[in-house]
């Protein structure tokens, strides 16, 4: 068993605090996703797991044991970097069989773990290369097999990917997750790509300036965002945002949009009250494009600015109370630029968010 | 080699002091020192002897060795010696089963600079040996010189001699020298 418990953890850099007494539980074989922008926290919470940055304060639980203080090598971890980080002066076979060798094990062993590994990850071809003749995939790949053979209670990864081209990356991130069902270990997996997030994760946990904003999974947090900022961080197209005020039975927009107040939400809001009306573009599309809504609807008039065909879907531009927003056509027909459409707003599927809270109201 | 890596690796107080502290010994010339070094070596008794010699050239190399190292250490990325404590390494296994193999390179091109420089020195070691015994090549190269004539063919010969080791040494380095920068482990 081993799950991974952080307990009020905090890293200070000198006087700089970077991460903010965060709790966060990762179960038994679960697959968890850090996400947030450059800079939020991330690599540090990863790495203080990992044992290679220290602690300023809290507890770091892996299995039943507290491992405040074991150096990263007592702590049964692996983990694959972003740089990939392979011994350059050995061979694959060496980079994957590394581990086992310092751990002492004997050469038959070693042997059978490595090959084992390299099937895991189709390596047999490149075994007596150097990391230097490989491609960016081939070693991203090696990375993963040096972190695997080892059979570690977690894997760590810190944004493995981004090095890699969008084909590759797309190819990568399946290739992940087949091995997560193969191998069944719990993982922490660390990335700045929401997709990466919406994915991989059994859950997600968005980090923003050390804190933790929301965790969930993948629908939870799409759908019922806590805040604006997860609301725009996941998803793409981020969500729509339209700033207004609660009128009687009603919200106001500027420009003299009028708009129903959701059902959700009727009892929660105060007349007066700044609110902020969030939907994605999958919920507002023209008439007669395949929208079904089941419940309250509103129908707005909007001219399309751009319009981007996508094959299946078609993104359209348009200007609602002042804001840009997105919309979306499902079995798109040709848009002309300037063109005025009827769209369905579904409310059912709207949030409503605190202006000067930007949290959600629900 | 110690000096070096840990200049490039260690985050301690007074570091860049003591740094450029370190390279401003290099800023004064080594035939100033000569006597003062004279001096000193004279009242401790080890002038004209190998050992004082040795010390002196140590001195005089470390600071810039010291440089050149820590310079190559910089350039491998911290990542490297991460992955092999993660592998179960220790902090000293990571150094010498990563770090070190991967730094080899600077660390031998350092040594053939510090090993020439001392082997080619002739300005300290012409005042600090006198004896057959305790003179360097360069220094014995003179002797071939007399008031009135000059063995040429004696001072080719030894000339010669002084190349040889340096040449082999090269040689033997040379492997590690060119082999040895593959940093196709880490995408730069
Ligand atoms: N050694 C350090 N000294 C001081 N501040 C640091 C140090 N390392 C990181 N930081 C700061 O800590 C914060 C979090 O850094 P971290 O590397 O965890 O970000 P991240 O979420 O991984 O970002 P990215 O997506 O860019 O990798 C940043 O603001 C960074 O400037
Ligand atoms: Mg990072």
């Amino acid at each position: 068993m081993a799950q991974v418990t952080l307990k009020n953890v905090v890293k200070n850099y000198g006087k700089l605090e970077v991460v903010h007494s965060i709790n966060l539980h990762v179960a038994h074989n679960e697959f968890v996703v850090l996400v947030g922008p450059s800079g939020c926290g991330k690599s540090t919470t990863l790495r203080m797991i990992a044992g290679l940055e220290s602690i300023s304060g809290g507890d770091i639980i892996i299995g039943d044991n507290v491992v405040n203080n074991l150096p990263p090598r007592d702590r049964n971890i692996s983990m694959v970097f972003q740089n990939y980080a392979l011994y350059p002066h050995m061979t694959v076979r060496e980079n994957l069989g590394f581990s086992l060798k310092i751990a002492k094990r004997d050469q038959t062993e070693i042997d059978k773990s490595v090959d084992e590994a390299s099937k895991i990850l189709s390596l047999e071809d490149y075994m007596d290369r150097k990391p230097g003749a490989l491609s960016g995939g081939q070693r991203q790949r090696v990375a993963m097999g040096r972190a695997i053979v080892r059979h570690p209670d977690v894997f760590l990864f810190d944004e493995p990917l981004s090095n890699l081209d969008a084909k590759l990356r797309a190819q990568m991130r399946v290739e992940i997750k087949k091995l997560h069902q193969k191998i069944q270990t719990t993982i922490i997996y660390v990335t700045h790509d929401q997709v990466e997030a919406m994915t991989l994760a059994d859950r997600i946990v968005i980090m923003r300036d050390g804190n933790i904003e929301q965790q969930g999974s993948p629908t939870q947090v799409f759908e019922n965002p806590i805040n604006t900022f997860v609301a725009t961080f996941i998803g793409s197209p981020p969500m729509n945002l339209l700033p207004g005020r609660v009128g009687k039975n009603m919200l106001e927009f500027s420009g003299g949009l009028i708009l129903p107040i959701p059902k959700d939400f009727k009892d929660i809001v105060k007349p007066g009250q700044d609110i902020i009306l969030g939907f994605r573009a999958d919920h507002i599309m023209p008439v007669g494009h395949d929208l079904t809504i089941d419940g309250d609807s509103a129908m707005i008039e909007m001219s399309v600015g751009v319009s981007e065909p996508l094959g299946t879907e078609t993104l359209l531009y348009t200007q609602l109370a002042g804001q840009e927003i997105l919309a979306k056509m499902l079995k798109p027909r040709i848009v002309k630029d300037g063109e005025t459409l009827t769209f369905n707003l579904d409310l059912g599927q709207c949030n409503l968010f605190d202006a000067t809270t930007q949290r959600n109201l629900r | 080699m110690a000096g070096g890596y840990a200049f490039a690796r260690f985050r301690f107080k007074g570091k860049n002091a003591i740094f450029i502290g370190l390279l401003l010994t290099r800023a004064v010339p080594g035939v100033a020192l000569s006597l003062p070094l004279f001096i000193v070596m004279a009242k401790t008794g080890i002038i004209d002897t190998h050992f004082g010699l040795i010390l002196v050239y140590v001195a005089m190399n470390v600071p810039f060795t010291i440089w050149l190292i820590d310079g190559f250490f910089r350039q491998i990325p911290p990542d490297l010696a991460e992955a092999a404590e993660i592998d179960g390494c220790t902090r000293w296994q990571a150094f010498w089963k990563v770090e070190f193999p991967v730094a080899k390179a600077g660390v031998a091109s350092a040594g053939i600079f510090a090993f020439l420089t001392s082997w080619n020195e002739y300005a300290l070691a012409s005042q600090l040996t006198r004896s057959t015994f305790s003179k360097t090549m360069p220094v014995g190269l003179r002797d071939f010189t007399s008031e009135f004539t000059i063995n040429w063919g004696g001072m080719c010969a030894l000339a010669v001699l002084l190349i040889i080791p340096a040449l082999i040494l090269t040689f033997i380095v040379q492997k590690h020298l060119i082999s040895g920068l593959t940093f196709g482990g880490v995408k730069g």
